[in-house]
C-alpha cells in the first residue's frame, strides 16, 4: 500500500487545475473512463476499480490488487447572447480542466473487499472577460473538491454484495466580481471596486452500495452518497479598486456553506458471453441547494452579507450503454445519457449557466499486458439552448454551451 | 449469433442517439431575438430638440463626460450612427453650470465645481449640432426667434443658447437648426421646464415671473401644434419620437426632505416641520406639513439647518419654512393639472400622425420606476437622492445610467412603432457618474446640500428670479 501516498500527492499536485461544472449543478460524474464510456450507466455491474465511486459492493468482483489511475480533460465552450432583447454575444474565457481519480482496491478472496479512492465529486469554474455586461453579477467562480473515500465491501457466493464507504471532501472556492455604486471619480471615471473573496472549505459524509445476481446474467445494483456540507469558515474577501470607498470596504474575513446534493443510482445490467449493457437513473436531492450566503466578519455601511439565491429542485438523469468484448485485447463502448438541470429559469446566472442536456459517449479498453489495462472515453455534451426571460437579476439572456470531454485510466492488475 | 446481436445493438445505440442529437432543434444554437435593425426608421440625420434633459445636463452641469451618455447620444449609438454623424456641443470638463459634487458622504456634504470651469470643445462644426438641446430652454424657446446672445444676460442668463446654437445663420431657433439639417428622425422631449419653473420654486415663481403658475395649457396647445406641424412639414419624410411631462414630483428635488425633523444621533422623528401652506382662498397660514399631499423641496435645506421649519420642541426657531421651499397640496394639484394637460397635447399629435410619430409615455414609465426601481445586470437604481443611481446631485436630471434607462425607453417606442429591433442599452455597461469626494457615512434626516449648489440649475429653468 506503499503506494497508496504517492497516487495520493500526484492527485493533490493534479488537483489545482481541477473544477468545472460538468454534470448539471456542480456535481462531476466523471470518475472513471471505463465507466463514463458507456454513458455512466455502471452501478449494476461496477466491475473495476472506480467501484468505489459508483457502487462499492462492485468491490467484491474485482478481484486482486488493483491500482487505477487516471483522468478526464474537460473542454468547455459557452456562450452568452443578451442581455435580452440584445444580441450582443459574450464568450466566456477558454478554460480547461483535468479532474483527476484514482483508486486502490484489494480482494480477500474470502467474501470481503477494501479500498480507497480519490476523485473530484463536485467542481465548478466560469470565467468571463472583467469588462463583460455581466461583471456585477460574476467575473470568476471557480469551485474545487477533492474527495478521499475509503471503502469496504462483503459479498454472499457471489449472489448479493454491500459495501459501504466514508467521504472526506476538501477544496477551496474563490468568486470574483465587480460592484456597481452610483459613484464616479472627479474625472469621470466610475468606481466600482472589485471582491476577490476566497477560502478552503471540508465536509464529511458516507457512502453505500447493493448488488444483487437473482439470476446468471442479470445484475441488479443500487448506491447511495449522503449529502455531504461545504463549510468554507476561514475565507477571505479583499477588495481593490475601491477609491475613496476604500475604507467603507475593509474586506476580511468571511464564510459561507455549500452543500454537495445527496445521490443515488439504481440500475440494471446483462451479460452476454462477450458483451454487457445496462441502463440506470440517477437522482440528485439539489434541492439542498437554496442559497449561497457570504457572511463578512467585519461589517461597514457599505459592506454587508449577501446571497446568491439558486432555489435548486431536485433532479435526475437517465443513463444507458454498454461494450462489446472484440476479442482478448481490445473491448468497444458506447453509451449516452440524458442530463435534467435543477436551476430554475428565474435564478440561472452566469455564474453557473446550466440547461439540459445530452451526453454521447464512445470509448475502448485495451488490455495491453496481462497486468496492465487502459480505458479512454470521449463525450460529447451538447447543452439545450436556454433562454432566460424572467431572471430575478435582470440577467435575460440565452445561453449555449457544449462541451467535449476526453478521459483516459490506467490500470495495474496483480 | 451472440456477437452479432451485440454488434447490432451498439450500431443502433450510436445511430440512435446521433440521429437524435442533429433532430433535436433545441439543442442548435439560433437566435431568440431577431437581429437589429431600424425598421422604418433612417437615423442618417437624426436630431434632438429639448432642454436639459436632451443636452445630457447633469447634477448641475452640461459636460462631456454626461454629455457622452445623452439619451439622444445613447440611441444614436444603439442604431448604429457613426459619432461622426451625431454632433454634439461638448463642453470640456467640469462643464458649465457648477458640477454639483460629494465632498463627503458623512452628512452627506455636497459642493460645486466652478460654474465657469468648462468651454466648449466642438464650436467650429459648420453646420448644426444635431444635439439641440438647450438646458432651460422652455417650449417657446424652440421657435422663439430673438437673440440667443442675449438670453446669455439677465433677466434669462443662460448660456446654453450660445453655447448649443452659436449663430441665428445655422438658423434663427432650434426648430430653425434641425429643419436646417433635413433630419431624417428627430426626437422632440420639451415642456418639462414650463412647469418645473413653477414647482421648483414652492410655486411662487411661473414660465411667466414671480406670482405666475405654468405656461398656460392652451398656449401650450397651440405652441406645441404648431411647432410639431411645422417640423412634420418642414421634414416631411422624417419619422419621430416625442415624449410626454413626467410627474414633477416622481424626482428627489420634491421626495428626499421627509415631513419631521429627525435626532442627528437617534435617527428618531421629534416632530413634523411647520411651513407655509395655503388656503382654499389663495391666503397662507403657517401649519404643519401633511405628509400624504405636501413636498419638502431639497433647497429648503439651508433653511432648516438653521432651525426654519423645525418646531420648538426640536430645538427649532418654530417659524414656518417659507412658501418657496414647499409644494403644499394645491400647488401639487395646480402642477399636475397643468401636466396632465400638455399630455393630452402632446398624445393627441402622436395620435393624429401613427406612422410617423413614437410617442414616449415618460410620464408613465417615470411613475413606475419610482414606485418599483429597476434591477439590471448587477446594476440596482432607484429614485432614492445620492443612493439610487439614477438622479444625479441637482435632485432634477439623470445620471448617465438614468439616461440610459431613458433612451432605452424612446428605443421600446421606436421599436413597437416604426417596426425596428434597435438594440437596448445595457446599463451595467455605462459608467455610473455621480462624483465622490471622500467618504464617511452617517445617518441623517437630510442630505448636506447647500441652496448655493442648487441655485444654477434653478436659476437655468427660470432665470435669476429664482434667486433668494
Amino acid at each position: 500500500m506503499a503506494s497508496t501516498k504517492r497516487v495520493l500527492a500526484l492527485v493533490v499536485t493534479l488537483l489545482s487545475s481541477a473544477a468545472v461544472a460538468f454534470a448539471s449543478g456542480y456535481q462531476l460524474n466523471e470518475h472513471g473512463a471505463k465507466a463514463v464510456s458507456m454513458g455512466g450507466a455502471f452501478v449494476a455491474r461496477a466491475d473495476d476499480p472506480s467501484a468505489i465511486y459508483f457502487n462499492p459492493a462492485g468491490l467484491s468482483f474485482v478481484k486482486g490488487f488493483n491500482v487505477m489511475v487516471g483522468g478526464t480533460l474537460i473542454l468547455p465552450s459557452t456562450t452568452f447572447t443578451g442581455p435580452y432583447p440584445n444580441n450582443t454575444e459574450t464568450k466566456m474565457n477558454s478554460l480547461t480542466f483535468f479532474p483527476p481519480n484514482a483508486y486502490v482496491t484489494y480482494n480477500f478472496d474470502n467474501g470481503f473487499a477494501a479500498g480507497v479512492g480519490v476523485f473530484t465529486p463536485e467542481g465548478l469554474g466560469t470565467s468571463w472577460p472583467a469588462n463583460w455586461v455581466g461583471k456585477y453579477i460574476v467575473t470568476k467562480i471557480n469551485l474545487q473538491s477533492f474527495d478521499i473515500n475509503p471503502t469496504i465491501s462483503y459479498s454472499y457466493k457471489d449472489v448479493i454484495a454491500v459495501g459501504v464507504g466514508f467521504d472526506y471532501a476538501l477544496g477551496s472556492v474563490t468568486l470574483e466580481r465587480y460592484i456597481s455604486t452610483p459613484f464616479s471619480d472627479s474625472l469621470g471615471n466610475p468606481i466600482s471596486p472589485f471582491i476577490h473573496m476566497n477560502g478552503n472549505a471540508s465536509g464529511t459524509g458516507f457512502n453505500f452500495g447493493v448488488m444483487l445476481k437473482p439470476v446468471k446474467n442479470l445484475s441488479l445494483g443500487f448506491s447511495y452518497r449522503s449529502k455531504i456540507t461545504f463549510e468554507a469558515n476561514s475565507g477571505t474577501a479583499t477588495f481593490s479598486q475601491a477609491g475613496v470607498l476604500a475604507s467603507q470596504l475593509p474586506g476580511g474575513s468571511v464564510s459561507t456553506s455549500l452543500p454537495f446534493p445527496e445521490t443515488w443510482y439504481a440500475g440494471i445490467a446483462y451479460k452476454g458471453d462477450n458483451y454487457s449493457i445496462e441502463a440506470d437513473y440517477q437522482y440528485v436531492g439539489w434541492s439542498a441547494y437554496k442559497q449561497l450566503d457570504i457572511n463578512f466578519a467585519t461589517h461597514t455601511t457599505l459592506q454587508q452579507n449577501s446571497s446568491l439565491v439558486g432555489n435548486y429542485s431536485n433532479t435526475y438523469l437517465l443513463r444507458a450503454g454498454g461494450e462489446y468484448m472484440i476479442n482478448d485485447v481490445w473491448t468497444a463502448r458506447a453509451g449516452v445519457f440524458y442530463d435534467k438541470n435543477p436551476i430554475p429559469d428565474a435564478y440561472d446566472l452566469p455564474v453557473l449557466p446550466d440547461a439540459d442536456r445530452f451526453g454521447v459517449n464512445v470509448g475502448v479498453g485495451v488490455n495491453l499486458t496481462q497486468h496492465v489495462g487502459l480505458s479512454a472515453s470521449y463525450m460529447f455534451l451538447p447543452f439545450k439552448q436556454r433562454t432566460i426571460t424572467n431572471s430575478v437579476y435582470g440577467f435575460n439572456g440565452t445561453y449555449n454551451t457544449t462541451a467535449n470531454v476526453i478521459g483516459l485510466d490506467l490500470s495495474y492488475r496483480l | 449469433m451472440k456477437s452479432f446481436y451485440s454488434r447490432m445493438t451498439v450500431a443502433a445505440v450510436i445511430s440512435a442517439v446521433a440521429f437524435l442529437v442533429i433532430s433535436c432543434g433545441d439543442f442548435k444554437k439560433t437566435n431568440v431575438v431577431g437581429p437589429p435593425s431600424n425598421g422604418s426608421v433612417n437615423f442618417s440625420v437624426f436630431v434632438s430638440l429639448g432642454n436639459s434633459l436632451t443636452a445630457g445636463y447633469q447634477s448641475g452641469a452640461l459636460y462631456e463626460s454626461a454629455q457622452k451618455y445623452s439619451y439622444p447620444a445613447d440611441i444614436a449609438r444603439q442604431a448604429g450612427v457613426p459619432d461622426a454623424q451625431f454632433q454634439q456641443p461638448l463642453i470640456s470638463e467640469p462643464g458649465i453650470g457648477g458640477r454639483m459634487k460629494i465632498l463627503n458622504l458623512a452628512g452627506p456634504v455636497i459642493g460645486s465645481d466652478p460654474a465657469a470651469a468648462g468651454v466648449p470643445l466642438n464650436s467650429t462644426l459648420a453646420r448644426p449640432y444635431n444635439n439641440l438641446g438647450v438646458p432651460g430652454a422652455v417650449l417657446y424657446d424652440l421657435v422663439d426667434t430673438s437673440s440667443f446672445a442675449a438670453k446669455a444676460s439677465p433677466p434669462r442668463s443662460n448660456p446654453f443658447f450660445q453655447v448649443v446654437l452659436r449663430s441665428a445663420a445655422l438658423g434663427n431657433s432650434p426648430v430653425a437648426q434641425a429643419l436646417a439639417l433635413h433630419p431624417t428622425f428627430v426626437t422632440v422631449w420639451i415642456g418639462n421646464n414650463d412647469v418645473l419653473g413653477y414647482a421648483t420654486t414652492g410655486g411662487t415663481v411661473g414660465t411667466l415671473g414671480p406670482g405666475t403658475g405654468p405656461t398656460d395649457p392652451a398656449t401650450f396647445q397651440a405652441l406645441y401644434t404648431n411647432m410639431m406641424n411645422a417640423l412634420l412639414a418642414g421634414a416631411d419624410s422624417a419619422k419621430f419620437a416625442i415624449a410626454n411631462i413626467p410627474d414633477v414630483t416622481a424626482i428627489p428635488f420634491f421626495t428626499t426632505v421627509p415631513d419631521s425633523f429627525s435626532d442627528p444621533l437617534t435617527g428618531k422623528k421629534v416632530g413634523a416641520f411647520i411651513v407655509e401652506r395655503h388656503r382654499a382662498d389663495g391666503t397662507l397660514y403657517a401649519g404643519t406639513v401633511n405628509a400624504k399631499t405636501d413636498y419638502i423641496l431639497l433647497t429648503a435645506i439651508d433653511s432648516l439647518d438653521a432651525g426654519v421649519g423645525v418646531p420648538t420642541i426640536a430645538g427649532g426657531t418654530g417659524r414656518p419654512l417659507p412658501d418657496r421651499f414647499v409644494l403644499d397640496s394645491l400647488e401639487v394639484a395646480k402642477t399636475r393639472a397643468a401636466i396632465a394637460a400638455y399630455n393630452s397635447t402632446i398624445a393627441s399629435i402622436a395620435a393624429a400622425h401613427p406612422t410617423r410619430i413614437a410617442l414616449v409615455d415618460a410620464y408613465t414609465v417615470l411613475n413606475d420606476f419610482a414606485r418599483y426601481g429597476y434591477v439590471g445586470q448587477g446594476v440596482q437604481l432607484s429614485s432614492a437622492y445620492i443612493t439610487g443611481g439614477f438622479f444625479g446631485l441637482d435632485g432634477v436630471h439623470p445620471t448617465s445610467q438614468g439616461y440610459a434607462y431613458v433612451a432605452n425607453q424612446f428605443i421600446n417606442a421606436i421599436n413597437s412603432t416604426f417596426g425596428a429591433n434597435v438594440p437596448k442599452v445595457a446599463i451595467s455597461s455605462v459608467p455610473s457618474s455621480i462624483v465622490l469626494g471622500k467618504v464617511s457615512l452617517t445617518k441623517r434626516g437630510w442630505p448636506d446640500v447647500r441652496y448655493s449648489g442648487l441655485a444654477p440649475t434653478l436659476n437655468l429653468i427660470l432665470g435669476e428670479n429664482s434667486s433668494r
